[in-house]
């Protein structure tokens, strides 16, 4: 299967950066993505959303969330080719931008085993709500409630079809379906 | 303390094309130190919280658990 190739980790991260950006000016946000690199470290990049060198939650079109994403990505080297992995994700929606204010409404996230070993379900969610759970009231903020492998795909159609977000690609399934079966070759990872 | 490739667009003028910031890793502990003043915690703190889990619930704290990522030595 081929893999995200370049000719140093920097191309890659540049080719994934891009391609990710523009599904997400497709579709949901105006609001251009970054990738953050280390000078000396050159095999892992943040990619967000930033003004200059701070991180900021995306406006939406549907002008009343916001997005908070964040992407820690390495490359390895595997015959020849350069092969994304994910060491860590975080997707917030959130009600406004403000960075200090406790806002978001779902926080999807992800942290590899290789960077932190963690007893919670690695991939998982949270939720500003509290439930009622058997004889005790349960703070979902505080729970990792397991998830699959989040994508960004499912983030924009969960925002789309599911939150009324407003977006710009009339067909935008047909966007994101395209946009799956090129990660899954790009990356290790499974998309459902 | 950080670059942005030349001919790259600002925010406004963006034509879809990633923006590349390189920074030094002293540069990135500058920014995980900015955002933890803006959380009214020192540096050293907020970085204890990140390896323990006990982040805050606004998302400067999920840039500073990012930006540790990004600049861990863990392989």
């Amino acid at each position: 299967m081929p893999g995200l190739t370049g000719r140093n980790p920097d191309e890659v991260f540049e080719k994934f950066t891009t391609h990710l950006g523009r599904l997400l000016n497709r579709t949901i946000t105006d609001a251009p993505l970054s990738y953050l690199v280390v000078d000396e470290k050159d095999n892992r990049a943040y990619v967000s959303f930033r003004h200059h060198d701070a991180q900021v939650a995306a406006p939406l079109f549907s002008h009343d969330l916001f997005l908070f994403l964040g992407q820690v990505l390495t490359v390895m080297p595997e015959d020849g080719e350069w092969r994304l992995k994910t060491l860590s994700y975080r997707y917030w929606i959130q009600g406004d931008d403000d960075a200090n204010t406790d806002s978001w409404f779902f926080r999807f996230e992800y942290t590899s085993p290789k960077m932190k070993l963690m007893m919670n379900p690695r991939h998982h969610m949270h939720l500003p709500c509290t439930l009622r759970c058997g004889a005790r009231d349960v703070e979902l903020k505080q729970l990792h409630i397991p998830t699959g492998w989040v994508t960004v795909e499912e983030i924009i159609r969960f925002l789309v079809n599911e939150l009324g977000v407003r977006c710009k690609a009339r067909k935008w399934d047909k966007v994101l379906l395209e946009s799956e079966e090129l990660f899954r070759k790009w990356t290790t990872r499974t998309v459902p | 303390m950080f670059s942005i490739k030349p001919n790259m667009p600002t925010p406004k003028q963006h034509t879809n094309h990633a923006t590349r910031i390189s920074l030094s890793r002293r540069g990135v502990q500058r920014l995980i130190e900015r955002n933890a003043k803006q959380l009214g915690v020192s540096y050293r703190t907020a970085l204890r919280r990140v390896r323990t889990g006990t982040l805050g619930d606004s998302y400067l704290w999920a840039d500073i658990s990012m930006l540790s990522t990004l600049i861990s030595r863990k392989k």
